[in-house]
């Protein structure tokens, strides 16, 4: 988008290399052992905290007699599994019943490549 | 003579005046307009869900045309973003592309894995959900071959399924920007090392593993490209066409999925930890996912300013499979303006056609 003779180009492009600049640092740093532990802790205490919450959570639900997420997750995993029993029947069936021809009104599946240009590769 | 030599900079002079001017009124004109509009619609061209399993989607475009390739292609997306970005806007829609181009064109897409999901792993991903899928290609088209075409960690699945199953009916594989040798991803490959990264701690406690935590790892790759992003939307207001291609760009990219629980526990410790694809020594589903055992066709799109997948990581695709026929191809762009935008419909897609076209009759 940038005018050859737009007088804000000097500043766009000032702007951009103090962006690269400052992705450079923070890379350097980004990349060291001490940030890397860092942020390892960091998330080891934000998923401890998720834990404490969700476990306190689950205790409030069950004092008022009310379904937990792991309630909830157990009916999706029995639901999952019976979705997965029927793709297994479904796949059986379709080894038993002849593949489909393919839609009638569908488009013909016999289009061809355009004439290759001379010189050019041709596929092994 | 040269009265009319002077006079050349100063009209060039007042013009560019004259255009900063009406740029700025426009930027705040439009600029108010932005934040009072809603945000534009993506992924519209006509399609049928003809297959979904939880997180897994499996849409089947409407042909454009009234004559098809015999061989269909099915897409496969980033597990970690969503598919329209293949249908981002009907003037930079990759799926209208191949649609009009001849193509008939399924898509695996991802929604939100539900936290019963979370026992999905790499086997679930790079393998049983191939074979789902493919067996729905199959009898969609009523064709015995499909061409697998992966972006990504897309790309990755699609070669991992490709090199542990050969005898499955691939016709072609095309890859963009596929990283093979994780070691070589840099900050993600740093961070995510056992001494730092408890993943089992992770995983075990959470289920899935939150977008929130996977967008801070990619923002980590270009700590300045949220300000820069804006600053160039701003910079741009006065023009509609960027600023509606930049909303829906802007919209995908922060509309990251989790990852399901084992499945991210299986991509550290296999592909990150111990770089076992590129090895050679990645299971899934108790089979060797060795490259070289890829012999059909493979196409490899790679980008040159790729700071997500950068070219070391990705290089070997080509040089470790088995395949004659193979072609690498690396393009002036990025990780998304490979397959996206402006970039994309000059380079990327009409070489992705001529390649496709000769091999897909």
């Amino acid at each position: 988008m940038a005018n050859d003779a737009d007088p804000m180009d000097a500043i766009r492009k000032a702007i951009g290399d103090l962006e690269t600049r400052f992705d450079d640092m923070a890379k350097a740093v980004f990349g060291t052992d001490a940030f890397a532990r860092a942020t390892g802790t960091a998330t080891e205490i934000g998923v401890k905290a998720q834990k404490q919450m969700a476990d306190q959570m689950s205790r409030n639900l069950e004092f008022f007699n009310m379904p937990s997420r792991e309630d909830v997750t157990a009916i999706g995993e029995r639901l999952m599994t019976i979705d997965e029993r029927l793709i297994r029947i479904e796949a059986a069936i379709e080894k038993l019943v002849p593949p489909d021809p393919g839609p009638a009104t569908g488009p013909k599946r016999t289009r061809k490549p355009p004439a290759r240009k001379a010189g050019s590769a041709k596929p092994k | 003579m040269s009265e009319a030599k002077e006079a050349q900079p100063k009209n060039d002079a007042g013009s560019a005046i004259r255009t900063l001017v009406e740029r700025t009124i426009q930027r705040n004109i439009k600029g108010v307009e932005y934040f009072a509009s809603a945000a534009p619609p993506v992924g519209l061209t006509p399609k049928d869900t003809i297959h979904k399993r939880g997180t897994l989607n499996l849409y089947h475009y409407k042909p454009l045309v009234d004559e098809v390739y015999r061989v269909p292609i099915l897409m496969v997306m980033a597990t970690t973003n969503r598919g329209y970005v293949f249908d981002v806007a009907e003037e930079h829609s990759f799926v209208r592309f191949l649609l009009n181009a001849g193509y008939d064109v399924f898509v695996m897409d991802w929604d939100y894995p539900r936290p019963e999901e979370k026992t999905l792993s790499l086997d679930d991903y790079a393998s049983r959900f191939f074979d789902e899928c493919i067996r729905k290609v199959q009898r969609a088209t009523g064709e015995e071959e499909v061409s697998l075409m992966g972006y990504c960690m897309g790309g990755v699945l699609s070669t991992i399924y490709a090199a542990s199953h050969p005898e499955a009916p691939i016709r072609n594989l095309a890859c963009f920007t596929t990283p093979i040798d994780f070691s070589e991803m840099t900050i993600f490959s740093h961070m995510a090392q056992p001494e730092y990264f408890d993943v089992d701690r992770l995983v075990d406690n959470v289920g899935n593993v939150s977008p929130e935590l996977l967008q801070a790892s990619f923002d980590m790759l270009r700590p300045s490209g949220r300000a820069a992003s804006n600053r160039m939307l701003w910079d741009n207001m006065w023009n509609d066409e960027f600023v509606e291609f930049h909303r829906k760009m802007d919209r995908w990219a922060n509309d990251m999925l989790p990852l399901a629980g084992e499945y991210f526990r299986d991509t550290i410790k296999k592909l990150m930890w111990d770089n076992q694809l590129l090895k050679g020594t990645l299971e899934v589903d108790g089979r060797v996912a060795d490259l070289a055992n890829i012999k059909v066709p493979v196409f490899h799109g790679v980008a040159q300013h790729d700071h997500i997948v950068p070219y070391e990581a990705s290089r070997h695709l080509i040089a470790k499979v088995g395949s004659e026929d193979k072609e690498e191809l690396v393009m002036k762009g990025g990780h998304i303006s490979l397959i996206a935008g402006a970039n994309a419909v000059r380079r990327l897609w009409p070489a992705l056609d001529a390649w496709f076209a000769e091999r897909s009759v």
